[in-house]
């Protein structure tokens, strides 16, 4: 018996992990639904864009995804969430794909039912047509600013990566500040 | 005109800039066209200095005093429309990331200021010189630091770039001239006050929104500045996907799709950038749990 209650638990939690993990989605983008997330891996099957699928997990540029009969990898960016879900529904609703992404719970509350019911607020084209310069709240960042010199390891590894073209080809940092004052002074 | 000959005329035009200025040739002259007594018959070389420098400034920038006394400005005018959230944790949370963030690129000197506005529309904000806002909207929409990191990290390109400077620049009929000497009429002014110009050019500018392929390019260097700061190259994907998931009707999205290519336009074109990246880095669990504390779980 306690068997039989045990199984039917761990079912249900796993259930309900699907459950909460699993999204529908759609495919932007023809492309191959691969074997494993790898672009050198076998191609299961050619997905056409508008193709329904659902999400199972994702890992690095990858999801791998269910269609109705196939199961597979597909590259992240070729993927659009279901939008008619969220129709009407606005900020405070809508997929959030980190949950999904990095499968851990956030331990948010649905709480943005309450600002759901109020009007949205601030930075609208109308606000900011009518702002008056606000000096006071500028100066006020000042209190919450990390220096450049001030210990701030976040416990991360830096790596060294080039910024790219629009293709994906590495390009020299080109950001690098001509001070005119600087030649000025020569 | 043939293109060798035009770049020689503006070389030279800058190097004249650079020796005029040197030798002040304004003083020799007994302290610039201003002093001449006799009205209006010699050239005004100080004019021309300041017109040659104009075209310097062009070429290679502006001066970052400016830079930052504009960007003042415009930071001003986006919080009379929307406050910092009270929340000295949350607020100083997103100022240690954002350093942590802009700490990879070589612009990190600037005096970076990072705030949460109590806006509950979707949104996020640079002003040039390194003020950088997220409405508390946007951010009850991201689930984890990496995507923090990477909608700051976007932000953060703008600035390196110039983004806005170029695109207030463009409206300003004097060009980025016009602009510097509206933000110059600010500091001079009584009380910090602006003038009605520039607080119309600031709004104009953020109404308008960038060029759309300075949006494509903060998104791709957004992503490479928020990996070389070890977060997960694809968390800008997630945020765009979330984006991408809403009704794109819905009035907490109309100015930033007013002033942004839509969200699926900008996966699209994020896909080259990350064909380099196969898997995300390590992430130890520390990072959710503080994004949890200061973000998440916040009352």
């Amino acid at each position: 018996m306690k068997k039989i209650i045990y199984s039917i638990l761990i079912c249900l939690c796993v259930n309900s992990t699907l459950y909460a993990a699993e999204k529908t989605a759609v495919i932007s983008r023809d492309t191959n639904l691969f074997a494993k997330p790898f672009k050198d891996a076998d191609v299961l099957a050619e997905l056409s864009s508008t193709t329904a699928i659902t999400i199972v997990k994702r890992k690095g540029g990858w999801y791998q995804i269910k269609t109705p009969d196939k199961q597979g990898w597909v590259r992240l960016t070729y993927v659009r969430l279901d939008r008619k879900k969220n129709k009407n529904q606005g900020s405070d609703s809508g997929s959030n794909v980190g949950e999904l992404l990095t499968g851990l719970a956030t331990g948010r509350e649905k709480s943005d039912e309450v600002s759901s019911a109020t009007a949205i607020k601030g930075l609208s084209e109308e606000e900011l047509q009518n702002a008056e310069p606000d000096v006071d709240a500028l100066n006020s960042l000042d209190n919450f600013a990390v220096d450049e010199s001030s210990d701030n390891s976040t416990g991360l590894q830096t790596r060294n990566i080039d910024f790219v073209d629009s293709t994906g080809h590495a390009i020299k940092p080109q950001s690098d500040v001509k001070n005119t004052s600087d030649e000025e002074e020569l | 005109m043939i293109r060798l000959p035009m770049l020689t005329t503006l070389a030279l035009l800058v190097s004249f800039s650079i020796s005029v200025h040197a030798f002040d040739l304004g003083s020799m002259l007994g302290g610039g066209g201003d002093t001449d007594d006799n009205g209006g018959n010699t050239f005004d070389i100080g004019e021309i200095i300041s017109g040659v420098k104009d075209i310097s400034r062009t070429i290679t920038g502006i001066d970052e005093e400016d830079e930052i006394e504009i960007g003042r400005d415009a930071a001003a005018v986006l919080l009379g429309a929307s406050k910092p959230v009270n929340d000295r944790e949350l607020q100083r949370y997103v100022n240690r990331i954002g350093r942590w963030v802009v700490n990879q690129t070589d612009r990190s000197h600037l005096p970076w200021r990072f705030a949460v506005l109590s806006s509950t529309h979707v949104n996020a904000f640079a002003t040039p010189g390194g003020n950088i806002f997220i409405t508390e909207g946007l951010l009850r929409k991201l689930e984890s630091e990496a995507e923090l990191a990477a909608v700051l990290a976007h932000e953060v390109a703008h600035v390196i770039q110039k983004h806005h400077i170029k695109a207030m620049s463009s409206l300003n009929t004097s060009g980025i001239s016009g602009v510097v000497k509206l933000a110059g009429q600010t500091q001079a002014g009584k009380d910090n006050r602006m003038t009605t110009q520039m607080v119309g050019q600031v709004k104009d500018m953020y109404l308008r929104g960038l060029d759309k392929d300075d949006e494509f390019e903060a998104d791709r260097m957004g992503v490479i500045i928020a990996s070389r700061a070890g977060y997960d190259p694809f968390a800008l994907i997630a945020v765009l996907q979330t984006l991408d998931s809403i009704d794109p009707e819905h009035d907490s999205l109309s100015l930033l799709y007013k002033t942004h290519p839509p969200a699926s336009d900008r996966l699209d074109k994020l896909e080259p950038v990350l064909e380099q990246f196969s898997e995300p880095p390590e992430e130890s669990p520390a990072l959710q749990q503080r994004f949890n504390q200061y973000v998440a779980n916040r009352s």
